[in-house]
């Protein structure tokens, strides 16, 4: 178990950037999910941590340890691909088995037949096998042991290679959007017990993913990558809360959060249309504005009440909530999520009036930097 | 009522009609494979069984009577000793090429795959003998091999004396003694007649063999190679595999499984028809060291006219090319498709 620590990351393909100077510190014991989307360079920073890929500039640190000239094998991490990359040949003890097999077996008892006349590999073997066992008994794979990785579903593979990650105890783990190629179902069970298995190893876990909902359910602290820049690494619940850059905000949430242009004036009031935002006072005076406001805090009230007036386009009924997407008079779509029973009130096609919440609502520059509010909520 | 009844009759009508399109579909689907398969009879199988039963005659060409001789045949090609020399020329040939090309090949691509850009120039010139004729470049390898003029022994007569014959006569390895190796005792003789000499043909045929074949079965194993995912690399290193060999172990060649099921075969059974180099160069000799299967058939069959003589050996042929081929299908490929 060890801290992670990562600084200032620089890796180009060519001419192609893909990682601008990405720093993080990661705590022993820390799960932290790297989410962003495709071909954001992810993958790219964990093979980096890795050892499969070289940086162009900046250094990794595994515990005590500057690790940039080690060998992948010597890092003492595992990975799980998302591809899982089992050896398709052999069976499912032996796959589990080869991090072993390639370290407490020297070079002469890894030899077929020859090996087990080599002294103290018939004592290495009988340590190798009972780690293996250990581990698959943990994983519930024991009646697996003797098939090919070829015979096994996609979730039984997944629980190989997360066997063949933990059977050598490594520092840390580095896992590869290793839920993908799941069905929905089989990925919320196993973000459950990814989870688990975490908390039982205390090990420090680097976890990739463009899936959000992952992200937000298992992470310690999430790092948000975009176009290989990290802009924020912070507690799911402040991410979600208090994104720091307009792209964190569109990001994390579903449905997305809504975007709105506004103008400040020079006391620092804020007007979205013609209605100003009670109780809000911007930082940047005087200037055109982004305000994002997440659904949840967007509520529909009657026509020609107060707020915004709005058409309602379409709703979504989900059970227990509802989607409502309505159109502003600037022609702006704005989505509110209100509790199932507001459907018999509000139905696509009718006119309403939309309120923003101002104590939730964020506001952004045009740079989507985030502005400092008076009323900022802390969570 | 009524209603219900009538849509009764009309399912039920309605599958009697599908039932008489489907029959009638069947019927046309072997009409259009009748081309195919009766092509494929009369072309494949057809001759195979001709030389099946010619093979138990004295049948050749020309000649109107033909006796039937029963296992005659087949008893003079497995007791005559020059028919037991052919196949232990052709057995020969087979085991020393097909391995050596294949590990050559396998080599080759490796090496190929390891460099960026050179590797197609690589690829180029050792595919080079795959496509030229096997027949011109016996031609060539004659000249070259020629005991006087030839370019391989004037090389070698260049060398004596000088540090060459110091270093391939081995003398500087201790327990060597470089006065006996080869190359001192043919300087201070003369180097061998190569194809002339009934102990060098068949080594100098099985050199050509492999300079020949080696260069297709790179290509082959070049080819697999591009199929072996990458990520399995870097679970190996991950998993602490530091050196070539073990990579090799784990990755390479159990990945490479189908790719070298499938040279192999065709290396046996290109090797098993070997023909052009003997045909140009040895014709068979010398003292039938040469005498590989498909030269006998053509000696016998074509240029002797003993067509169910030469048709017995056909069939002895096909039976090892077969025995490959089964091989091949029943016992291994189970172990190399992993899925
Ligand atoms: N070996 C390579 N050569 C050239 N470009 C590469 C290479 N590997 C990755 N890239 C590029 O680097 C960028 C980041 O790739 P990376 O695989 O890290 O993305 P990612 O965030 O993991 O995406 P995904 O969620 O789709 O897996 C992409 O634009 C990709 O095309
Ligand atoms: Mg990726």
């Amino acid at each position: 178990m060890a801290s992670v620590t990562i600084q200032n990351i620089d890796k180009s393909f060519g001419t192609v950037k893909v990682l601008n100077g990405v720093s993080i510190d990661i705590e022993d014991g820390e799960f932290i999910v790297l989410v962003g989307p495709s071909g954001c360079g992810k993958s790219t920073l964990l093979r980096i941590i890795a050892g499969l890929e070289n940086q162009n500039s900046g250094s990794i640190k595994i515990g005590n340890n500057i690790v940039d000239n080690l060998h992948a094998s010597l890092r003492d991490i595992a990975m799980v691909f998302q591809s899982y990359a089992l050896y398709p040949h052999l069976s499912v003890a032996e796959n589990i088995s080869v991090p072993l097999r390639m370290r407490r077996l020297n070079f002469l008892q890894r030899f077929p037949i020859i090996g087990r006349f080599i002294p103290g590999s018939k004592a290495a073997k009988a340590s190798i096998k009972k780690d293996v066992d250990e581990v698959t008994e943990m994983l519930g794979i024991e009646e697996l042991l003797h098939r090919k990785p070829g015979q096994l579903s996609g979730g039984q593979r997944q629980r190989v290679a997360v066997g063949r990650a933990m059977v050598r105890h490594p520092q840390a783990f580095l896992m590869d959007e290793p839920l993908s190629n799941l069905d929905a179902e089989r990925r919320v069970h196993m973000r459950a017990e990814i989870a688990e298995l975490h908390r039982r190893l205390e090990s420090t876990f680097i976890y990739v993913t463009h899936d959000q909902a992952e992200a937000m359910t298992m992470a310690d602290r999430v790092a948000v990558m975009m176009d290989g820049d990290l802009l924020q690494v912070d507690t799911p619940r402040n991410v979600y809360a208090n994104p720091v850059d307009i792209r964190v905000a569109e990001f994390i949430g579903s449905p997305k959060i809504n975007i709105l242009s506004a103008q400040s004036n020079d006391t620092g009031d804020v007007n979205v249309g013609d209605m100003v935002l009670a109780g809000v006072k911007s930082a940047a005076k005087n200037s055109k504005i982004q305000v994002g406001v997440r659904p949840e805090a967007v509520t529909l009230e009657p026509k020609n009440s107060a707020g915004i007036p709005c058409h309602i386009v379409h709703h979504e009924n989900l059970g227990s909530e509802a989607y409502f997407h309505v159109e502003l008079n600037s022609g702006e779509r704005v989505i509110s999520r209100m509790d199932a029973s507001a459907i018999d009130q509000f139905s696509t096609g009718h006119d309403a009036s939309v309120m923003l919440h101002s104590n939730n609502v964020l506001l952004f520059d045009n740079d989507g930097q985030r502005i400092v509010t008076h009323n900022e909520v802390v969570m | 009522m009524i209603e219900k009844v009538t849509k009764t009759v009309d399912t039920l009508n309605q599958a009697a009609g599908l039932k008489r399109a489907e029959n009638r579909a069947k019927w046309v689907s072997y009409l259009f494979c009748f081309p195919a398969v009766s092509l494929m009879f009369i072309i494949l199988l057809v001759p195979i069984f001709v030389a099946g039963v010619l093979s138990f005659t004295d049948y050749s060409l020309g000649n109107p009577d033909l006796n039937w001789l029963g296992s005659k045949n087949y008893e003079v090609i497995f007791g005559r000793s020059s028919y037991q020399k052919m196949i232990w020329a052709t057995v020969t040939y087979v085991v020393v090429v097909v391995p050596i090309s294949i590990g050559l090949g396998l080599g080759a691509a490796m090496l190929i795959n390891s460099v960026g850009r050179i590797g197609e120039l690589y690829k180029t010139i050792y595919f080079l003998p795959v496509m030229a004729a096997l027949l011109a470049m016996a031609l060539v390898w004659d000249l070259a091999l020629h005991p006087t003029v030839g370019i391989v022994n004037q090389t070698l007569r260049l060398g004596c004396g000088t540090w060459i014959e110091g270093l391939f006569s081995f003398g500087w390895l201790p327990w060597v003694d470089g006065a006996q190796s080869w190359y001192s005792t043919s300087c201070a003789d003369e180097f061998p007649l190569w194809i002339g000499d009934r102990d060098y043909a068949m080594p100098t045929i099985c050199f050509i063999g492999i300079w020949q074949a080696f260069g297709f079965n790179m290509v082959l194993y070049l080819a697999g190679l591009t199929g072996v995912p990458r990520e399995l690399y870097h679970a190996a290193a991950i998993d602490g595999v530091t050196n070539t060999w073990d990579q090799f172990r784990l990755v390479t060649w159990p990945m490479l499984g189908p790719t070298t099921i499938f040279v192999v075969t065709i290396t046996s059974i290109n090797s098993f028809k070997v023909f052009d180099t003997v045909e140009a160069l040895t014709w068979g000799g010398p003292a039938k060291s040469t005498y590989v299967m498909m030269y006998a058939i053509f000696e016998k069959a074509v240029k002797e006219n003993l067509v169910g003589f030469g048709s017995a050996i056909t069939i002895v042929f096909l039976f090892f090319v077969l025995l490959i081929t089964f091989t091949q299908r029943f016992l291994v490929e189970k172990r190399v498709h992993y899925s």
